[in-house]
């Protein structure tokens, strides 16, 4: 087990008339080298997920364990060493980028992290090409560049330090149809080449269908179904709690109401070759 | 580390203080000066911050944010009454002067908690308009006024999301100690202002894609009436004012 939530409340502005509980006894485990997702709709709790794993914040009751750090209200001795290992991007890159050019964003996360790396520039081409960017923009100015690029830019500044926890607070919010496809192959890549463990946090359920190994549905702060990806291949539940289903499952499910049976699959090319089949 | 979240800025809660018009509210936080620069008496101190207090529970601000902002400035207060002990002050003085003084700061406080930005440029444009007979563009000095007022709080809020965002990525606040903590404020300070700025500049350039122009007036849409305890507020200013003039000998 990597990181383990144990019965996790998290709640902001305590004794206030504006006090808001985020998450409510929230308990799970999140396995090594496996994509996990975390779907639900706005106000469900999940960017607090991504926020206690990264320690930023610590939760009001129970506790996490992160490796072997535990994030409990208590002070974590050596807590860079756990933010080495877990990298956070944030939904709004706005909130996540404050240097002047990409190369200082890019370098700031290996300085402080004090990374042992000669060839620093090397490096920030390396997680610019990764993402999809070509090598001029590390001399661009961030507030230059537009929220897609700005997206890409915050995603290579954490790939940058390697970490072996990778959070993505809704990655495709900006990001059009080939570059979701490009972000799934990176993803697919990190996960089966460097045996990385992602965490996604999203509610788009077209983009996570095929990449979940493990998934947890969220509402309001609780989580009201886990289990494997086909979670999210049940309509009620996903109704329910104001989701919707990946297309892919839609068409197959329609198709099969009008008798032409299609297995359930993530892979539109294995989609396309049930539909050959049943065609012939 | 949330507890600072709104110093400063405005509370979003209803209240019967919140419900207030805002050139009554600066009208009264002008007549409430009057007493409390000429005064001396210890009797109308002590009843004026009682009254404070009171305006502050009814307020449905969480006291500790007024009582943070006082604590704030505590070394402020000991460098003032040492700067007024070494001229000879009574112990009665000291006692005024520091009511004085926390009684302006937690007064600005409860405005600042209780009035929304938009409410306090219309109150302060309201309030200044009898300098319109000399021709000044008072929309453009209300909008800086404001600015000025906003800019520590979302300064504040800046900072956080740099803080956030730097400790994510090594340079961090939130688990070290003291020294470590005034290093990632140091470090980040510069990109904070900057950000700050940049907001602020957003900010304008929202306002005028929505038609925001300083030269002209906007509609009110009777959100800013004038009401009874409106009406009780200015009343018991005046009051302040009427034991004011009567200790001064003028009645």
């Amino acid at each position: 087990m990597e990181i383990i939530f144990n019965n996790v409340t998290y709640r902001e502005n305590l004794k206030t008339p504006l006090k808001k509980t985020y998450l409510e006894s929230v308990t799970f485990n999140i396995e090594e080298g496996l994509v996990t997702t975390f779907i639900g709709d706005s106000e469900s709790g999940k960017t607090k997920i991504g926020e206690l794993i990264n320690a930023c914040i610590s939760p009001t009751y129970g506790s996490v364990k992160i490796f072997d750090f535990v994030n409990d209200r208590r002070r974590i001795k050596n807590v860079n060493k756990l933010r080495m290992n877990v990298g956070f991007v944030t939904m709004n890159p706005r909130d996540m980028l404050f240097n002047k050019t990409v190369k200082k964003e890019l370098e700031f996360g290996v300085n402080y992290f004090k990374y042992k790396i000669n060839k620093k520039g090397i490096r920030c081409s390396e997680a610019l090409k990764l993402v999809g960017l070509p090598e001029s923009f590390l001399d661009k100015k961030i507030s230059d560049l537009t929220l897609t690029e700005q997206k890409k830019v915050s995603l290579a500044s954490v790939l940058i330090f390697n970490p072996k926890v990778l959070i993505l607070d809704e990655p495709t919010i900006g990001l059009g149809t080939i570059e979701k496809e490009n972000l799934k192959k990176l993803i697919l890549l990190l996960k089966e080449k460097y045996g990385k463990t992602i965490i996604l946090l999203t509610k788009d359920t077209d983009f996570a269908y095929p990449l979940t190994d493990k998934a947890h549905l969220m509402y309001r702060g609780s989580i009201m179904a886990s289990g494997d990806k086909n979670i999210m291949t049940n309509e009620r539940l996903m109704d329910g709690y104001g989701l919707k289903l990946p297309e892919i499952v839609k068409y197959i499910k329609a198709a099969n109401e009008k008798g032409i049976k299609i297995s359930l699959t993530d892979n539109i090319l294995d989609l396309i070759k049930e539909v050959y089949r049943n065609a012939k | 580390m949330q507890s600072n979240k709104y110093f400063g800025s405005f509370y979003p809660v209803n209240s019967s203080i919140h419900r207030l018009n805002s050139v009554v509210k600066l009208i009264c936080l002008f007549l409430f000066l009057i007493p409390m620069i000429g005064s001396v008496s210890l009797k109308l101190h002590v009843v004026v911050l009682f009254f404070i207090v009171m305006l502050m529970y009814t307020s449905n601000v969480p006291l500790r944010f007024y009582f943070n902002m006082l604590y704030g400035l505590r070394y402020i207060y000991i460098i003032i009454l040492f700067a007024l002990a070494s001229k000879g002050l009574s112990m009665e003085n000291a006692v005024v002067i520091l009511i004085k003084i926390s009684a302006f700061i937690e007064y600005l406080a409860l405005i600042f908690y209780t009035t929304s930005p938009s409410e306090l440029k219309y109150g302060i444009e309201k309030s200044l308009s009898p300098f319109n007979l000399f021709n000044l563009n008072l929309g453009r000095l209300s909008n800086k006024i404001v600015g000025l007022i906003n800019f520590f709080p979302l300064l504040l809020t800046t900072e956080q999301e740099v803080l956030k965002s730097a400790s994510a990525r090594g340079l961090d606040y939130y688990h070290g100690d003291i020294l470590s903590k005034i290093y990632a404020v140091v470090s980040s300070f510069k990109n904070t202002l900057r950000l700050t700025f940049k907001k602020i500049s957003d900010i304008k350039f929202a306002s005028e894609l929505r038609m925001y122009s300083v030269t002209k007036f906007r509609t009110n849409l009777r959100t800013n009436k004038v009401k009874f305890f409106d009406i009780m507020l200015l009343l018991v200013h005046f009051l302040f004012i009427l034991y004011y003039i009567r200790e001064v000998g003028l009645i």
